[in-house]
């Protein structure tokens, strides 16, 4: 390639997309052609702005040029204000192969198929250590083993008793 | 009818067929963690991102990315092969698209490099239509040893103190009961029985027990007889 080409990655960076908590957002943009790309356009608008509330960065930034093994780093944050799982699409990037009057070219980015936001109840439960039920399951593996103590116990104890009287 | 419905799945039979690159696509790749940095630790995920551009004036339908690990010294030799991803994403003419592809290496693997092959197909209606491949990647890797977090180290202690202790143990009660069988041993009482008591003296009598158990073994001679010769 002699001209600028892009390739736009976005990601969730948080580990966990939890309701009301922040989901950061993380698009990348290389460019690995061979010139110098002009006028970048990035446009998120593709999350629902009922479901997912903007706390902080933007959907839409503009960068004036991305030199040839460059790449840009823009993260924005979002609050989401329901539970389930919601879809979303990829984000568009706009550049020109020149500084002035030059072709526009679009570039569509990777997406993920979906974002499955849960409760922070939900999380917790998922998420847990569960030291209740491994005492639960402690006490009862005790209290089978006690009644076979007593059972074999006693049996051996007799033959020994039955092996002496001989 | 028949000849031309003939001809129809004979068409069909060289679309499904795959015919190499478009010459109207030209594809890219990128590992976005680390900056398209290649050292990966070995067992976790890889990401890498195809670019790919429709320069035609047809669209294409993009329908599954794959990868495979090759050796460095000889790249016929295929060390593992990674789950080929669908995809039906529609490309239009003269838009570029980026494709992630995520895979995960054996953990138990050499640390070294790889050589590494990954490959978008795709595929386009009309005339000169048909099935395309195109390989995005084709270069080497490197791997290092995975990391083990401390809770790793400190659960595969335990488990090799535990998996120590139980067979102390299974050992002790081993040898505790060998000694009490050679002791009760010790203390049976056998009575007559057994070779080391000496049955010399009943010889010549009818309580030998060796009695006419040996044909040919020759008798001892009475008193009565030896004094008649």
């Amino acid at each position: 390639a002699t001209q600028a080409h892009l390739i736009v990655h976005k990601s969730v960076l948080s580990e966990n997309v939890i309701l009301e908590q922040d989901l950061h957002i993380n698009v990348q943009i290389f460019n690995v052609g061979e010139n110098v790309a002009y006028d970048i356009n990035l446009n998120d608008t593709t999350w629902a702005p009922e479901v997912f509330h903007n706390e902080e960065g933007l959907h839409v930034a503009n960068w004036e040029k991305l030199g040839p093994g460059e790449s840009i780093n823009h993260t924005y944050t979002l609050k989401p204000l329901m539970a389930g799982g919601f879809e979303n699409y990829a984000a568009y990037v706009s550049y020109k192969y020149g500084s002035e009057n030059a072709e526009v070219q679009y570039v569509r980015s990777t997406s993920f198929r979906g974002v499955w936001v849960e409760t922070a109840s939900e999380n917790a439960r998922r998420l847990a250590p569960r030291y209740r039920e491994w005492f639960i399951f402690i006490i009862l593996v005790a209290l089978l083993s006690v009644p076979a103590y007593l059972v074999f116990g006693k049996k051996k104890k007799a033959t020994t008793v039955r092996k002496g009287r001989r | 009818d028949e000849p031309a419905a003939d001809a129809e799945v004979k068409t069909t039979a060289t679309k499904t067929f795959v015919v190499g690159p478009s010459p109207h696509v030209s594809v890219y790749s990128i590992f976005p963690k680390n900056n398209n940095n290649k050292t990966f630790h070995l067992g976790e995920r890889i990401d890498i991102v195809c670019g790919f551009a429709n320069n035609g004036d047809e669209a294409f339908n993009v329908t599954g990315v794959t990868a495979s690990l090759l050796w460095p010294y000889d790249l016929s030799v295929y060390i593992q092969n990674f789950t080929r991803q669908p995809y039906n994403i529609e490309v239009q003419p003269k838009e570029h698209i980026s494709i992630l592809y995520s895979f995960w290496t054996d953990p138990l693997m050499e640390p070294r490099d790889f050589g590494l092959a990954a490959r978008v197909y795709y595929s386009q209606d009309g005339e000169n239509g048909g099935n395309f491949t195109h390989v995005f990647y084709n270069g080497t890797i490197v791997f290092e040893e995975a990391e083990s977090s401390d809770y790793q180290m400190v659960f595969t202690y335990i488990a090799l103190l535990a998996a120590t202790g139980l067979i102390g143990y299974v050992l002790f009660n081993q040898a505790t009961n060998l000694g009490n069988k050679k002791t009760k041993k010790t203390k049976t009482e056998r009575g007559t029985e057994g070779s080391t008591i000496s049955e010399e003296w009943l010889e010549g009598t009818a309580a030998d027990p060796n009695r006419g158990k040996s044909p040919n073994k020759k008798r001892p001679t009475s008193p009565a007889k030896e004094r008649q010769n």
